[in-house]
This record gives C-alpha cells, sequence and structure tokens, in this order.
C-alpha cells in the first residue's frame, strides 16, 4: 500500500525522508530540510505536517516523542528501503543521463 | 480596546478574498480577533498586517474554535512564520511573523484542499435537500397525489423543495467548473487565486424569506389562514437561535455534536407540540354533526324518502391554486327518533360522495385512473344516465354501490348504501352541478 502510493518520491518527500534518518521534532524538519538541501528546498508548513501524518499512517516514519504539542518522528524500515530505492532510482538516472550529458554541462 | 463585529462570510473558494479583506481591514487599523457571532474586529494603530486564510484538511464543519489538531498545525506554521489567530469550520486564519515565511502549503495541495472541503460542503447540504424532494415528489405523484394537489401548503413545501434542489445543482454544476478550470490553471503553471466574495448567507437567508412571502400571500390570496404555514418560520427560529448560541460559546467539536443532537431532540419536541396543539386546535373548533351537515351539498333525504336522523357528518375540505377536494360522510339512523338515538349497524343508512374540481384536466385524468377500479369484470356504464364525459357503476364486496361520474372539469364519487335509480340520479346531478369550492 505504502509502496503504491509513493511509487516515487517528491523532493520534499525526499529530503523530509531524510532529515528523518535521525530522530526529529516535527517544527525543525523545515529547517532541516532547508539545511540538507542548501537553501533550495522549502517545506510549508502545511505541506510538512499532512505529509508527516501521511508517512505514519503508511508506516513510514514513527513517532518516537510526544511533548505537549511537539511530537518526534523517526524514519522506520520501509521508510529506509523506500528511501535506499529512490536514492538507487535518482543515481542511476545521474550515471545514465552522465554519458550524454557531459558535452552539455 | 473598542471592538466590532461584521456579519460577512467566505466561502472556501474565496479565502484568498478573505485575507484580502483582512488585510484592508488592519489598513483602516480594525484587526481581526476571532470568530464569535460572526468576525470579531479589534480597533488599535492601522498595520499593514499580511494575512493568509488556509483550509485545514483535518477540520470539519462542526469546529467552531482550534481544536487539538489545528493547535498541532498551528505549531508548525508558527515555527515557519505564520501565527494562527483564530479557526472555525475549516478556515484558518494566519498573520504573517515573519518576513521570509513560506507560504503553509504548496498551491497543488492547497487547491486540493479547497476543492475537497468545497465538495464535501456541498454533498453535506445537496444530498439531504435531493432526497427529501425525491421523496415528497414521489409520494405527491403516488400515495399522496388526490391530498397533496389540492393542498397549498404541501404544495409550497415542494415547489421550495424542488427550487432548493434546483439551485443545489446550479451550485454543483458551478463548482465543477470552477474546479476544471482552477486544476487546468495549475496544470498550465499558474497559481490560481481565490477571490470573489461569496454571497451565501444571503442566499441561505432567502429561501426561507420568500417561503414567508408566499405563505402570506397563500393566505391572503386563498384566504386560506392555516396555523401549519407558520410551522416552517417556527421551525427556523429555534434552529437560527441555536445557530447563534454555538456560535457564540464556541463549543468543541464534540460538544458542538452534542449540544447540536439535543436541540434537534428539543426542536422535535417543539414541534410535536406545536403540531398537536394546531391539531387539538382544529378539532375543538369543529361543528357538531348536525349543525355541520346544513352545509352539505347531499345528504340521502335530498334524493329519497328518509326515516330517523342524521347521526353523523363530516366533511374535509382542501383547496389549493389547482383545485378544490372535498369529502362528505352522512349517516343516518333510520329509526332513530327526537327522544331515543339507540344506534346499530343495522338500522344506519350511509353517504360518502367526493367532489373533486380542478381547471387542469391532467388532475383529473389521473384522480379518474386512480379511482377506477381494477376489478377483472367491467363496471357498469353509466356515462348516458349521468349525462356526463365518463361514468361508471360498482359493487364492491359489502353492497356499497359506488358511481364513479367524470365532467370536464370535476369528479364525483358517491358512494351509498342502496342503488341509485334515474331519477334520483337527475335530482344530484341538480344539486351537485353548481356546487364550487
Amino acid at each position: 500500500m505504502a509502496r503504491e502510493a509513493f511509487q516515487t518520491l517528491t523532493e520534499p518527500m525526499y529530503y523530509i525522508l531524510l532529515a528523518l534518518t535521525g530522530e526529529c521534532c516535527g517544527v525543525d524538519i523545515m529547517n532541516k530540510v532547508e539545511e540538507l538541501s542548501h537553501g533550495r528546498i522549502r517545506v510549508g508548513p502545511g505541506t510538512l505536517y499532512a505529509m508527516l501524518a501521511r508517512f505514519e499512517q503508511h508506516d513510514i516514519i514513527r513517532l518516537t516523542a510526544e511533548d505537549g504539542r511537539r511530537k518526534s518522528y523517526v524514519i522506520t524500515d520501509t521508510g529506509i528501503d523506500m528511501l535506499t530505492k529512490e536514492y538507487a532510482r535518482l543515481k542511476t538516472m545521474v550515471e545514465d543521463g552522465a554519458l550524454y550529458m557531459k558535452d552539455f554541462l | 480596546m473598542k471592538k466590532r463585529k461584521i456579519g460577512i462570510a467566505f466561502n472556501y473558494r474565496s479565502c484568498d478574498a478573505f485575507a484580502e479583506y483582512l488585510h484592508e481591514q488592519s489598513l483602516r487599523g480594525w484587526h481581526f480577533k476571532e470568530f464569535r457571532l460572526g468576525m470579531v474586529f479589534e480597533q488599535g494603530d492601522p498595520a499593514d498586517i499580511d494575512y493568509t486564510v488556509e483550509v485545514f484538511p483535518n477540520g470539519t464543519e462542526m469546529d467552531t474554535r482550534p481544536e487539538a489538531s489545528t493547535e498541532e498545525y498551528a505549531e508548525y506554521c508558527e515555527a515557519a512564520g505564520w501565527k494562527l489567530i483564530d479557526s472555525s469550520r475549516k478556515f484558518c486564519v494566519f498573520r504573517r511573523t515573519r518576513e521570509d515565511a513560506a507560504p503553509i502549503v504548496e498551491p497543488a495541495e492547497r487547491f486540493a484542499n479547497i476543492r475537497k472541503a468545497e465538495w464535501l460542503l456541498w454533498l453535506s447540504g445537496a444530498v439531504p435537500v435531493f432526497l427529501l424532494t425525491a421523496i415528497y415528489l414521489a409520494q405527491l405523484f403516488t400515495l399522496n397525489f388526490n391530498r397533496w394537489i389540492f393542498n397549498n401548503l404541501m404544495l409550497l413545501v415542494l415547489l421550495f423543495m424542488s427550487l432548493s434542489s434546483l439551485e443545489r445543482i446550479t451550485e454543483g454544476i458551478l463548482l465543477l467548473h470552477w474546479s476544471v478550470t482552477r486544476g487546468r490553471m495549475l496544470k498550465e503553471g499558474t497559481v490560481p487565486i481565490y477571490g470573489k466574495r461569496s454571497l451565501w448567507p444571503f442566499k441561505t437567508a432567502l429561501f426561507p424569506m420568500l417561503f414567508l412571502i408566499a405563505a402570506i400571500f397563500f393566505s391572503y390570496y386563498q384566504k386560506e389562514y392555516s396555523p401549519l404555514y407558520v410551522i416552517p418560520i417556527l421551525t427556523l427560529i429555534p434552529l437560527l437561535i441555536v445557530t447563534a448560541l454555538i456560535s457564540f460559546l464556541r463549543p468543541s467539536r464534540n460538544d458542538n455534536w452534542i449540544y447540536q443532537m439535543a436541540a434537534g431532540i428539543c426542536i422535535f419536541f417543539y414541534l410535536t407540540v406545536i403540531l398537536t396543539a394546531v391539531v387539538l386546535g382544529a378539532a375543538s373548533g369543529s361543528e357538531t354533526a348536525s349543525d355541520h351537515v346544513k352545509d352539505f351539498p347531499l345528504v340521502q333525504a335530498d334524493y329519497r324518502q328518509m326515516d330517523g336522523m342524521i347521526i353523523s357528518g363530516n366533511a374535509d375540505r382542501t383547496k389549493s391554486v389547482l383545485g378544490s377536494a372535498s369529502h362528505f360522510y352522512v349517516t343516518y339512523d333510520t329509526e332513530a327518533s327526537e327522544t331515543s338515538s339507540t344506534y346499530s349497524e343495522d338500522t344506519s343508512d350511509n353517504l360518502q360522495y367526493t367532489i373533486y374540481q380542478s381547471r387542469h384536466s391532467w388532475i383529473l385524468d389521473r384522480l379518474w385512473r386512480d379511482e377506477m377500479p381494477k376489478q377483472k369484470d367491467l363496471p357498469e356504464d353509466r356515462t348516458r344516465e349521468w349525462d356526463a364525459v365518463s361514468a361508471v357503476r360498482r359493487i364492491n364486496g359489502s353492497n356499497i354501490y359506488c358511481e364513479l361520474i367524470r365532467y370536464t372539469d370535476r369528479i364525483w364519487i358517491i358512494s351509498s348504501d342502496e342503488s341509485l335509480e334515474d331519477d334520483q340520479v337527475r335530482i344530484i346531478h341538480e344539486k351537485l352541478e353548481h356546487v364550487s369550492y
């Protein structure tokens, strides 16, 4: 089910999962994503909130701590599997393109 | 601090117009504070404040204040530079606190949230209206045709339900058009602006207002002062009070459900009491049998020799813009006298007749079809005797003679304990032909 819903990860999804390879508080993920992407990706709070709920629902991340309204999450094995596959897919795409793109870069 | 309440409302599709309105008010020194019986603004120094109004996907129409999930959502937004001022239903009003605040949601997600909220709202309003209209229309054209077609109140209710259904259909078409065009804009890379102020609060009030005007018109024009006309209005009053109370008290989502269910039960009992009072009032105002029959167009004694006296007489007349239906029932006790009134089934003589009048032939055609016997044996043709467009006689199992007579603008149905002879038919014809309701 999770795999069908997240066949390919969008950029914000990819970076949110990257941010959650270590336990992280929900509200801090926005800053972490910005750091990881060197300021290229900014995830809106609404987008993040909805995405965390969907990830948790599909067992891609799990809740680790809850302090009032502040919740911390970490990626699950399913999530790591998805992230690894996405990384491999992106890497393959880059490697495939490298041969043809070197003259243009 | 000076406050003011403003009663205008926006729909989800106009959330950008809502934010712009709040911005304009802040420039004038009126800053949005909360939702309570409308929008509450506090006076302060004019300021150029940026607002954004978002549709919270986890919110519900029962939310009157920020729920735990809304507050959690607000926590994320606050960290990103948007402070939640207040929320109601699925609306969340944020104020920008950081210049570099990122948009709360991506355009595609925002569109999806608004579209979903609008469609759910439309469905929750349209489905009950469609169902009720379908049930009422089905009843009009099946079980209750002969009663409702001659009842102005029922016709009015059906007219308004049909109009309300048409309005919902139009709204649905407009919403579909909005969904398609905004979806196309997004695919083409344009970020839609959710503008235009909604007029829906006025639209909501329009139908009850029109119903009231139409009810007053019918009461005056048809000289029909039925207290039943007031019932829809009497229902509306407690509904408005409950809505206002909930809007003022702002209960939590769960409490709101409890309040609304309790209010629903109270309104149900309140209406039951009113209806009972109306029915009992009508019953206590009715005349006695003997007084009553003086106004009857026909009793047994009009066309044959009768001994004894009338012991019961009932009449039920209904009239609408489409015609009238009058039902009469007269019982004689053939052995009763002024001094003794012992009644038994064997000594009673019953006459029951109905007069349908309408200028609309389709109504009479329909009633004729419904009233015609569906027996295997063909009823006896009596067209010539009654000098009618069509007339038949049938005898039912308990030896009741039933004459069905159709003229161009009326139908008579006469049931009696005895067969009507030709000369009696002529007398009845003369008595009933000038009757007009």
